[in-house]
């Protein structure tokens, strides 16, 4: 089954929630609780969008994470953590307002996964107009 | 008026949706939130609400209170293991389906009078006179539906009816004879595609009678059904409701409702395997969490938030 969203924490606790809000909107998202596992998920999965927690992560952890973002090209990174290591992330896929300061909001990480797959909510939209019309056609609305 | 009591009309317009399931655990999670619920079967000729808490015999059912073997509805409320948690076995005499007009009003008073925070109704499959009028006696109603084309072309008409049925009550209060001849109307939508639209119906009600159409959106407005989506298996299922809610906003001129969606959970097979609530057995399933949050919404509208 493939995955929209990974998310690396290596707070099992802080992972769990966001990944069950993430799968309570429908979102197919995959935690991973450590660098090899989130290495290879991405790998297998190739998701649209992957969520960087750094809370408790260690230096090196840190650091695999920035190399991470700084080469991986159409990925779109949502980073979590403490405002003076967010900061410290730079690339193609990461965007100040995707760096997200704790407290950790899960609500808002939900709101800015969404806006992060478009192409996937464009298909939904597709999907969704084709519901639309049919229930019309049968109910005769149109 | 009781502003704690709140009774819930649970309706699956299309049979199998997982309505009964629903009710018997949402009754559950009302019930561990603190509030006192009496669920009752009101699957009038198919009941089995009683099966899903194990209930293998019953002292009274419904029918002892058709066929007037009780005289008090509140007689043949039963406790259950589950704290605060009460129920009404339904009953399954023949004809019980077709309940009469009398009976049915009968059975609505009492409904009204029995103590509770919360009553829920578990009604039949379909859209006959007898679930719907049932709903319009509740504050709210669930109306349960799956993703499937089918199962949401049922709740759409099921709403419709609902709505056409509430307005010919109004309308022949209101002593309107011309609006019930434009609702009719309005049920022929081929030959009057005019009134294909709740708008529509209402620029022509205005023009009958301005104060009887104003009435009419009064009650567009206070109608606030919760669709709740049942075995959603993906984002797309999830969005089923939203479909049905942007239909009923457009022809309908329903503006409040609320779409709630209920992940597709194997926990509860396994429950039901084991006839004991899914609530009890696995509280922590997706199954749980998802009523729960339902459960809240309930709760939130009962305390005014």
């Amino acid at each position: 089954m493939s995955h929209s969203v990974v998310i690396f924490s290596v707070d099992k606790l802080r992972g769990g929630i966001i990944n069950d809000i993430l799968q309570r909107h429908g979102i197919k998202a995959l935690w991973a609780g450590s660098i090899l596992d989130t290495r290879d998920a991405i790998s297998t999965h190739t998701p649209t969008v992957a969520i960087l927690d750094t809370k408790d992560s260690l230096a090196g952890e840190i650091d695999f994470l920035l190399n991470l973002c700084r080469t991986l090209q159409g990925l779109i990174f949502i980073v979590l953590g403490i405002p003076s290591v967010i900061s410290t992330f730079k690339g193609p896929g990461v965007h100040a307002e995707l760096c997200l300061a704790d407290p950790l909001d899960p609500e808002l990480i939900v709101s800015k996964v969404k806006e992060s797959l478009p192409a996937k909510n464009s298909i939904k939209e597709n999907k969704q107009d084709r519901l639309e019309n049919d229930l019309k056609q049968f109910l005769k609305l149109d | 008026m009781d502003k704690k009591k709140q009774n819930v009309a649970i309706v699956g317009p299309k049979g199998g949706v997982g309505k009964t399931i629903i009710s018997a655990n949402l009754a559950i999670a009302l019930s561990k939130l603190g509030k006192k619920v009496i669920v009752v079967d009101l699957d009038l000729g198919a009941s089995n609400l009683h099966t899903t808490f194990g209930l293998t015999t019953s002292k009274y059912t419904l029918d002892d209170y058709i066929l007037n073997k009780v005289k008090n509805l509140a007689d043949i409320v039963q406790d259950t293991d589950v704290s605060n948690l009460r129920i009404i076995c339904g009953g399954d005499v023949p004809g019980i389906a077709n309940l009469h007009y009398q009976k049915k009003v009968k059975l609505i008073r009492n409904l009204a009078t029995l103590e509770s925070d919360f009553v829920l109704l578990d009604l039949g499959a379909g859209a006959s006179y007898n679930v719907i009028d049932f709903l319009i006696i509740a504050q709210n109603g669930l109306l349960v539906t799956t993703p499937d084309v089918n199962s949401l072309l049922n709740c759409y008409s099921f709403i419709k009816t609902l709505i056409f049925r509430r307005l010919t009550f109004y309308f022949k209060r209101a002593k309107c004879p011309e609006l019930l001849e434009l609702l009719e109307k309005a049920k022929q939508t081929d030959d009057h595609p005019h009134l294909k639209t709740m708008a529509g119906f209402l620029q022509e009600a205005r023009k009958i009678d301005a104060a009887v159409a104003k009435g009419v959106k009064k009650i567009l407005w206070r109608f606030k059904p919760i669709v709740v989506v049942n075995r959603v298996q993906t984002e797309n299922d999830a969005k089923a409701g939203e479909t049905i809610r942007k239909l009923m906003r457009q022809y309908l001129s329903v503006e409040s409702s609320v779409t709630m969606a209920i992940r597709e959970d194997q926990a509860v097979r396994n429950a039901l395997a084991h006839l004991t609530p899914i609530m009890l057995e696995a509280p922590e399933s997706k199954f749980c969490i998802d009523i729960k949050e339902i459960a809240l919404t309930l709760y939130n509208s009962e305390a005014g938030t």
